[in-house]
């Protein structure tokens, strides 16, 4: 006569000579298989998402409109200030979230994106750049070896800053809730909140994205320097 | 839940019901398997064209999202499709698979940038999952997707909901929703499962009227086989019924022919001798003077004559009822005068009628047939056997005929009734009397004589002819026999109604010339065996005034027909002789160019030996015993043929 147990092993007559041990190991296997695998999986999720929330460096010290020879202030209306890198990926849900922004703000808000050029690269033609340009009323421009950036202290793609008629800072950080993730972000409503009540819900947030330049950093991740600044 | 009242369909049922489930559960572990296989293939395209590299400044390396891809999805995809590969129908492989499969679905939406429209292989996921038919693995899918939003809800809420704070409430909109599907997905497996139950049952019902159904036909066909088996017996015993019937057939064919060739052989033998008998009778009372001898002397005489006779009678009406029960006996359709036949009747039987001081009355009811067609013979035959009935039994008053046409158009009849005034017939005997050789009763042949065929043979004939012979009535004070036959066709036949009063008389016969003239100077073989028979006849033919040689058998005759330089004009041809017989002699004869009349003389009185008689070459044929007068007129009658 045969039996089956719950997980599918086959036993016989000759089971009952099986040594207790040997009996629990062929049942308890799988199971213990299939949570070594869940482990793992957990595990490596975990470290997905620790790295998907791990903000980039930061280093925006002036709070006011830099005079640069590449953008002007535009003193009738708000002033938002991008800085992306034209081959990161992390970006283009910057850029996703950017349209989200310039359509709810339209004309109250002047968008201008600064795409790193560097010299000795072409990299005015990528996904990136492509995106950037299909914002409408977006102003593009190319930040020759990220001069501009480095002026404005933006050292990861994906950095925007918000600056009023009088150019002061009213925001600093990015407008994605991950890395390389869309979706609803403090910073996104801290610009819309801005923009049209004028009202400042929250002036930094994180950055999620590629180092525009490839420099080392102050040695600082982004969450050090910004609670630095916080402090 | 019992799915039948029956105890065995509902255990056959539920076997089907898991066969079922198992076969689900396979089939979809194996759509699974390579579902996790694709989808991986999709994971790994996805990273390489959205996220290829991490960029910094101008150098760059491999994005974190095609190592996760890789690694992270392999892992993901790996365990499940190796239970669905090998382990396929087990509740931990679809379990396995429910959680790699929810798993996926957070990987994929990651890898795709958190894009809403990714969310929707969360649903996809679920419905495919619904395939299972098994609430149970929705649930294990939904609690890994609970799961993995708590986790993010608590420790990075502003990643997935864009908030600072822990995301319960949204933690839990989400969790609603996708419960919300479930809840369809639910109703989907409990009704679908119903049913798989439904389904389950009808095919245990079915199985089973198909086994009893095959039972049935079992059954039926060794019922089938066993009543082929008892026909197949019945066949060949009826076979061999039909075997010994025809065996019994041929036997009483061959006793049938037996007792028609000893018929034949018992009138030839009996009626040789009675030719002698009945000849030399007559000779004895035609011999000298006859009025001069004793009177018992002459009743001896006459005695030796009725007798004989009555034996002639007898042996007759034997032959005719064999003829007639071995369905040998062959009518004539003849014109024939009814009135006349019954008048000649009446006087033929007056003389009997007038020595019991009896009358003969004939009374015809209406018109009747001028002329009919039918055996006369055999009419004759009958109504003078009523008619001697009805004398024979009655010893005073009258014997009457009636005699009137019956039915309608095609069925019309003559109908004759006879009747007596004779002492009756009982009701028992009434049948009886038409069987053979029955009379009323033993002491009636004793008393009247008779055989005791001549009802039966007249009710034979009468059905010969067409119509029946019956007993119309009887009582104490007479009987009536009621004979109808088939006049024939009577669309052309005058009707008449005949006065019995002006019947003509038959005519008076002509005396025969003396026998002494009849055949002066025809010289006459006679080819006969019988010492006794060649002197009657000798006899008989001398005395007519014939010159007579003697042959005593048919070379001796043949011999001296053909050697003799005085032909004869007539040769009497025995045709029972040894040596050689008559039918020999004769043929021999024509073969070698004799034209004479040779006369066939046998005992044989069958239809057929006439027949044979004729073929052999005889010119014409009388039986024996001899009717002088008739074989003198034959004689006489072909010697003036041949010599005209």
């Amino acid at each position: 006569m045969q039996t089956s147990t719950h997980f599918g092993s086959q036993t016989s007559g000759e089971d009952a000579l099986i040594e207790p041990s040997r009996w629990t190991f062929r049942a308890l296997w799988l199971p213990l298989v299939v949570v070594v695998w869940a482990t793992l999986i957990g595990a490596g999720m975990v470290g997905l998402m620790v790295y998907h929330n791990s903000p980039g460096a930061r280093s925006d010290g002036n709070p006011v409109w830099q005079e640069n020879p590449l953008v002007a202030l535009d003193t009738s209306r708000d002033n938002l200030l991008v800085f992306i890198h034209p081959k990161c990926p992390c970006s283009q849900a910057t850029l996703s979230e950017l349209a989200r922004i310039q359509a709810d703000c339209g004309d109250r808000l002047r968008i201008g994106i600064a795409v790193y050029q560097p010299d000795e690269e072409n990299w005015s033609d990528t996904p990136v750049v492509r995106q950037a340009l299909d914002i409408p009323k977006a102003h593009v421009f190319a930040d020759p070896n990220g001069e501009l950036a480095t002026l404005f202290g933006a050292e990861t793609s994906g950095h925007v800053m918000l600056f009023s008629t009088q150019g002061i800072r009213t925001f600093s950080g990015g407008i994605t809730p991950g890395r390389g993730h869309e979706g609803n972000s403090l910073g996104r409503e801290a610009i819309r909140q801005y923009v049209s009540q004028n009202e400042i819900i929250c002036d930094t947030t994180h950055v999620y994205g590629c180092p525009i330049v490839d420099r080392p950093s102050a040695g600082l991740t982004g969450n050090e320097e910004l609670r630095r600044e916080l402090e | 839940m019992n799915l039948s009242d029956n105890r065995l369909i509902n255990d056959r049922a539920r076997e089907f019901l898991t066969e079922h489930r198992e076969s689900i559960y396979r089939r979809t572990d194996r759509m699974f398997a390579w579902l996790m296989v694709f989808q991986w293939i999709v994971g790994l395209t996805v990273a390489a064209w959205v996220s290829p590299y991490a960029w910094a400044g101008r150098t760059h390396y491999v994005h974190p999202h095609i190592w996760s891809a890789v690694i992270l999805g392999g892992l993901i995809c790996s365990l499940p499709t190796f239970l669905a590969i090998y382990l396929p129908g087990r509740a931990i492989t679809r379990q396995t698979i429910a959680i790699g499969q929810a798993l996926v679905s957070s990987l994929l939406i990651h890898l795709m940038g958190g894009r809403i429209e990714a969310h929707f292989h969360v649903f996809g996921s679920l419905a495919f999952l619904a395939f299972y038919r098994d609430w149970k693995v929705l649930a294990t899918a939904t609690f890994v997707i609970a799961a993995d939003h708590m986790v993010r809800g608590i420790y990075w809420p502003e990643s997935i909901y864009g908030i600072t704070s822990i995301g319960w409430q949204r933690s839990l909109e989400h969790i609603a929703w996708v419960s919300f599907e479930d809840v369809f997905l639910f109703y989907s497996i409990w009704v679908s499962c119903k049913e798989m139950t439904i389904i389950a049952n009808r095919r245990s019902e079915m199985e089973q009227m198909q086994v009893e159904v095959e039972r049935e036909v079992t059954d039926r066909t060794r019922e089938i086989e066993l009543q082929r088996l008892v026909l197949q017996e019945s066949h060949e015993r009826l076979e061999r019924q039909t075997a010994e019937l025809r065996r019994a057939i041929e036997a009483s064919e061959g006793a049938n022919r037996a007792k028609s060739a000893f018929l034949a052989n018992m009138s030839h033998e009996i009626r040789t001798p009675l030719t002698a008998i009945l000849g030399f009778a007559d000779v004895l009372l035609e011999t000298g003077d006859i009025k001069k001898a004793p009177a018992d002397r002459v009743d001896a005489i006459e005695t030796i004559r009725r007798n004989g006779s009555h034996l002639i009678a007898l042996i007759n009406d034997v032959l005719d009822l064999s003829k007639i029960e071995a369905g040998k006996f062959q009518v004539e359709n003849l014109p024939c005068s009814l009135h006349r036949l019954i008048g000649d009747l009446k006087h033929l039987m007056q003389v009997r009628a007038e020595e019991k001081k009896l009358s003969i009355n004939i009374h015809y009811d209406g018109p009747i047939p001028e002329m009919i067609l039918t055996d006369p013979t055999r009419l004759r035959q009958i109504l003078m056997n009523l008619l001697s009935n009805a004398i024979k039994f009655t010893q005073e008053g009258e014997v009457s005929i009636s005699v009137t046409l019956v039915g309608k158009r095609e069925d019309r009849k003559i109908q004759i009734d006879v009747k007596d005034t004779g002492l009756g017939i009982s009701d028992e005997m009434r049948e009886k009397l038409f069987h053979p050789f029955t009379q009323a009763d033993g002491s009636m042949s004793r008393r009247f004589g008779g055989t005791g065929l001549g009802l039966t043979i007249s009710r034979r004939f009468a059905q010969l002819l067409g119509g029946d012979l019956e007993i119309l009535e009887t009582s104490s004070a007479g009987s009536t026999f009621r004979l109808r036959i088939d006049p024939g066709p009577l669309q052309n036949v005058e009707l008449h109604e005949p006065n019995e009063q002006k019947i003509e008389k038959p005519a008076q016969v002509k005396p025969a010339p003396a026998s002494k003239e009849v055949l002066k100077d025809l010289h006459i073989l006679l080819v006969e065996d019988g010492p006794d028979n060649q002197r009657l006849i000798q006899f008989l033919l001398k005395k007519a005034g014939a010159t007579v040689e003697l042959a005593e058998n048919g070379q001796i005759g043949y011999d001296k027909a053909t050697q003799t330089d005085q032909p004869f004009d007539v040769i009497l041809m025995d045709m029972q002789m040894p040596i050689m017989d008559g039918y020999t002699a004769a043929s021999k004869l024509r073969a070698d160019g004799y034209g004479g009349p040779i006369i066939a003389l046998t005992a044989h009185a069958m239809a057929e030996d006439r027949n044979r008689c004729v073929e052999a070459g005889c010119t014409d044929y009388s039986t024996k015993p001899v009717d002088r007068t008739k074989l003198i007129e034959l004689i006489r009658f072909h010697a003036q043929a041949a010599s005209v």
